[in-house]
């Protein structure tokens, strides 16, 4: 999960946080417009903390924890959380796997319970897993080889890490899936899932108290366990331009992408602020206002639609990618070039005091909004936190945003935006299939 | 009025029991929402859920009539209104009017749905009354200029051309043919390429003059705003509209209850398959019953019985959900899921003897049990940011249910019994009322007839 999720402020949050005496973090998030509540565990592990050969072994675990505990049979966990007229589901990322439910605020008590339960008790055997095996067959033929999108992200992601494990697909590659057994996802559950590698965050209709109190009687009696480092390998300085291209008659239609390889929020250096490609990015895309669509949409009439996006919620890297797709499916060149052109003005000539002002504006409101709701502040907290950014840097979002200058996004974009630091990559539908599907 | 939360009956004492002692530790809060009516100085009606936790205000509204009240030879006229209005107003062309809403971080959108015409605003407190300025230019003075509606028709031509390259969605709209023939239900809600080529700007300004008047409009509101603000706040942007319209609605739908299925060729590695047979409307008083049954049958996630006859069992698929769909002028149930092309006629006679199952026995006791405790406990969360609430306000307005509706709604699922449920299901759910629509190139079905949208 690379989303582009922006961090808000947390300050702005009113979140509290403690941490249990098995390690165990908490976060608090108080909110009482509805009598509900959001829990989340987000556990500090992700498809690249995988051995080699099991890449997508987190994600297969995030699906065998609905399996059986020493207490509860196999589904259990599913069934109360509906019969409590609640919501729960779970995603993996390359760096977080993270369960959550949403319920009427009086059972937070029976969700913390059964998650406590799973961190510890879960109980798998060839009946449970190898059925679930053909379930993340299926996902990975939905999700990725029936879309060629998808399959294209996958190869981007294969060519813009030539070293780090975020080249890999977070599902797994398909021959490495039929491999999973069911030592390997208890093997990496006993490695990695313990309190103190585990955040739980809840947003809602309670208080503070309520919570401290319900964690130390589900999680706290659970023993702290030692937990790996996370150590993954370094990307090399990039030396060559890559440029990749997928032909398939499911194109619906046809675009280029760009991804430049960019400092994450946590992983970021003097060079290249990950604050300054964020508001570098409000400028470039800014939805219907920014400098691309602005340009390539509405002026040169050669893009239907043109943007960018800065994702830096990963923990060791993020991205700085571009797309276009043009008007007419022939000027894929011709709106390649028009990109090109506009990354190209912006390293020349930099950007404004007034777009800068307007973007840290517009990203302050953002921030304002992100405050609305419990699942969306409550992802934004366990994501950071899983990926081992602290809460205080979510906390400073807003104002290191504001402090953010046109200097500062101009050294961004030179240290980001080189031709040998990113991927391009074509989606072409056949040449022989008519773009017109034409009806009466 | 105040939400009542209802306190879930769990008939597995068994498997509970060891939680059982946790269950009272948090109470259940006294503060829920409360929904209020608000009417403008000027006679307009909204309902609100004021909260001023967080300094935003999110505002749904709605026109009675959408996709289906276009006339022949106008279909996605709707549709392409729902993406001009915020292009252009006044004295605002379509780059000046995208700035102002951008500056102030203002959420506008339109959608045109079968049977109606909505809108959402999401704003900072602090520019709430610049939002209705805006707004009301949108709906009153929207400027229509080529350039913006030139791109926009492109971008619809290219909704078209995408959708006709998505077996999926070849596959639903072949499925609303079978069932809905020559109804308006029937269309592509994005319209026809020739129609959309050819609309211009004074078919967008009959649309307005048609559709956008005040005996046709909802309004709900939830956030950081008071009653009285908010009356104010509706007169300055609804204020300008019309009091009456031309347009009459339309009768019922007929849905073909033959059912059939069909098969759309495309070489891709996964099936995808939609379904649906006819079902009850919303005012139906079997309604909740029906609803319960298709919980139980499909509806329940994970708990459902297609999901753990398909996916637990037997890892056939994904997912599989269906759907008590409810639209105005006709009830159905639906559902959609992906398998391999080797397993498509296998997951369809499973698929139907379920339907069977469910048709003779209906849902028993514990199902029942379980799926009138999580309808009832899941409402709230439809509140849990100001515009899920302000959209969930708008959608028990538009359906005519009542400022009661939240509390009246509980008593009613509660109410329904065994009998009941098993009796709708009879009524209601038959395999061979059944159209299915595969798309793919599934094994085993080489007797079903192929088919394909016209080109």
């Amino acid at each position: 999960m690379l989303a582009a999720i922006r961090p808000a402020s947390a300050d702005l949050f009113e979140a509290e946080q403690f941490t249990l005496d098995n390690g165990l973090e908490v976060v608090v998030l108080p909110k009482h417009l509805a009598p509900v509540v959001y829990q989340m565990v987000v556990y500090k592990v992700g498809a690249a903390d995988a051995p080699e050969g099991k890449n997508g072994i987190a994600h297969f675990l995030e699906h065998l924890m609905f399996k059986a505990t020493d207490k509860m049979p196999a589904g259990a966990f599913s069934q109360i959380v509906d019969r409590l007229g609640g919501s729960d589901n779970a995603y993996t990322s390359q760096d977080v796997t993270a369960y959550h439910q949403e319920v009427a605020r009086e059972h937070l008590g029976t969700i913390m319970a059964m998650e406590a339960d799973r961190m510890v008790n879960l109980r798998l055997d060839d009946a449970v897993v190898l059925p679930e095996r053909d379930v993340i067959l299926n996902e990975r033929g939905q999700q990725i080889d029936n879309s060629p999108g998808a399959r294209l992200g996958e190869a981007v992601n294969a060519a813009l890490y030539r070293n780090h494990p975020y080249g890999k697909p977070v599902i797994g590659w398909r021959h490495e899936m039929e491999t999973y057994s069911t030592a390997d996802a208890l093997d990496f559950y006993r490695r990695w899932y313990a309190p103190n590698n585990a955040v739980l965050v809840v947003a809602g209709d309670v208080t503070a108290d309520e919570v401290r109190r319900l964690a130390a009687t589900h999680f706290g009696p659970l023993p702290r366990r030692d937990v790996p480092d996370r150590r993954r390998l370094a990307e090399p300085p990039a030396t060559a331009e890559r440029r990749l291209a997928l032909r398939s008659a499911e194109v619906r239609y046809p675009g280029v992408s760009r991804a430049c390889l960019a400092p994450s929020y946590r992983g970021a250096g003097s060079a290249a602020s990950a604050h300054a490609l964020s508001v570098l990015a409000e400028i470039m895309d800014g939805g219907l206002v920014g400098r691309l669509h602005r340009r390539l949409v509405v002026e040169q009439q050669i893009a239907v639609a043109a943007g960018a996006g800065y994702a830096g919620d990963a923990r060791d890297y993020g991205r700085f990618s571009f797309f276009v797709s043009p008007q007419e499916p022939d000027d894929l060149a011709a709106a390649e070039a028009a990109l090109d052109s506009e990354i190209h003005l912006l390293l020349e000539n930099g950007v404004t005091v007034e777009e800068v002002a307007k973007a840290r504006e517009r990203l302050r409101i953002a921030s304002v909004k992100a405050r609305d709701g419990l699942a969306g502040p409550a992802r934004l907290v366990a994501n950071a936190l899983g990926a081992d950014l602290p809460l205080a840097d979510l906390q400073a979002w807003p104002e290191r945003i504001a402090a953010v200058t046109p200097a500062d996004v101009m050294q961004a974009a030179a240290a980001v935006l080189t031709a040998e630091n990113c991927v391009t990559a074509v989606l072409t539908p056949p040449p022989e299939a008519p773009i017109d599907g034409t009806e009466p | 009025m105040k939400m009542a939360l209802p306190r879930p009956v769990l008939k597995r004492p068994g498997l509970l029991a060891w939680l059982g002692l946790l269950l009272l530790l948090v109470s259940p809060t006294a503060g829920a929402a409360e929904i209020r009516r608000v009417v403008s100085p000027g006679g307009i009606e909204a309902w609100l859920i004021a909260d001023d936790a967080v300094p935003v205000v999110s505002v749904a509204f709605g026109f009675e009539g959408g996709t289906a009240l276009d006339p022949a030879g106008r279909e996605g006229l709707a549709r392409l209104a729902s993406t001009m209005l915020d292009e252009g107003a006044a004295d605002l062309d379509s780059a000046a009017f995208q700035q102002r809403l951008a500056d102030l971080g203002i959420d506008l959108g339109f959608d045109a749905g079968p049977d109606d015409f909505t809108g959402r605003l999401g704003m900072l407190a602090e520019h709430a009354e610049a939002a209705a300025d805006l707004l009301a230019l949108a709906l009153t003075r929207p400027r229509f200029d080529a350039e913006p509606l030139e791109r926009m028709r492109r971008q619809l031509l290219i909704n078209i051309d995408s959708a006709i390259r998505s077996p999926g969605t070849v596959a639903g709209r072949v499925l609303r043919r079978q069932l809905f023939g020559d109804d308006p239900y029937a269309r592509p809600e994005d319209g026809f390429r020739a129609v959309i080529e050819r609309l211009g700007p004074d078919d967008l300004r009959a649309f307005v003059a048609d559709r956008f008047t005040r005996d046709r409009l909802f309004v709900a509101a939830a956030g950081d705003i008071d009653p009285d603000r908010l009356g104010r706040w509706l007169d300055r942007a609804f204020g300008g509209l019309p009091e009456k319209g031309p347009l009459a609605g339309l009768g019922d739908a007929l849905v073909n209850a033959t059912g059939t299925l069909q098969v759309v060729e495309r070489d891709i590695p996964q099936a995808r398959i939609v379904f649906a047979q006819p079902g009850p409307q919303r005012d139906d008083p079997d309604f909740f019953a029906a609803y319960i049954v298709n919980y139980v049958l499909g509806g329940g996630g994970f708990s459902s019985r297609l999901m753990n006859e398909l996916r637990e069992k037997r890892g056939l698929t994904y997912g599989i959900s269906t759907d008590l769909a409810t639209m105005e002028r006709a009830g159905l149930f639906t559902g959609g899921f992906e398998t391999g092309n080797a397993t498509v006629a296998e997951t369809l006679s499973i698929l139907r003897r379920e339907w069977q199952r469910m048709a003779e026995a209906g849902p028993d006791e514990a199902e029942l049990q379980a799926a009138k405790d999580y309808l009832l406990g899941y409402y709230p969360r439809n509140l849990t940011t100001t515009a899920r609430a302000a959209g969930t306000l708008l959608g028990i307005q538009m359906a005519g249910l009542g400022i009661d509706y939240i509390e009246r709604r509980q008593e009613e699922i509660a109410a329904v019994t065994l009998a009941d449920a098993r009796r709708v299901a009879g009524k209601w759910l038959d395999p061979a009322r059944l159209s299915i629509v595969v798309a793919g190139r599934p094994q085993g079905l080489d007797a079903a007839p192929r088919t394909d949208l016209p080109q």
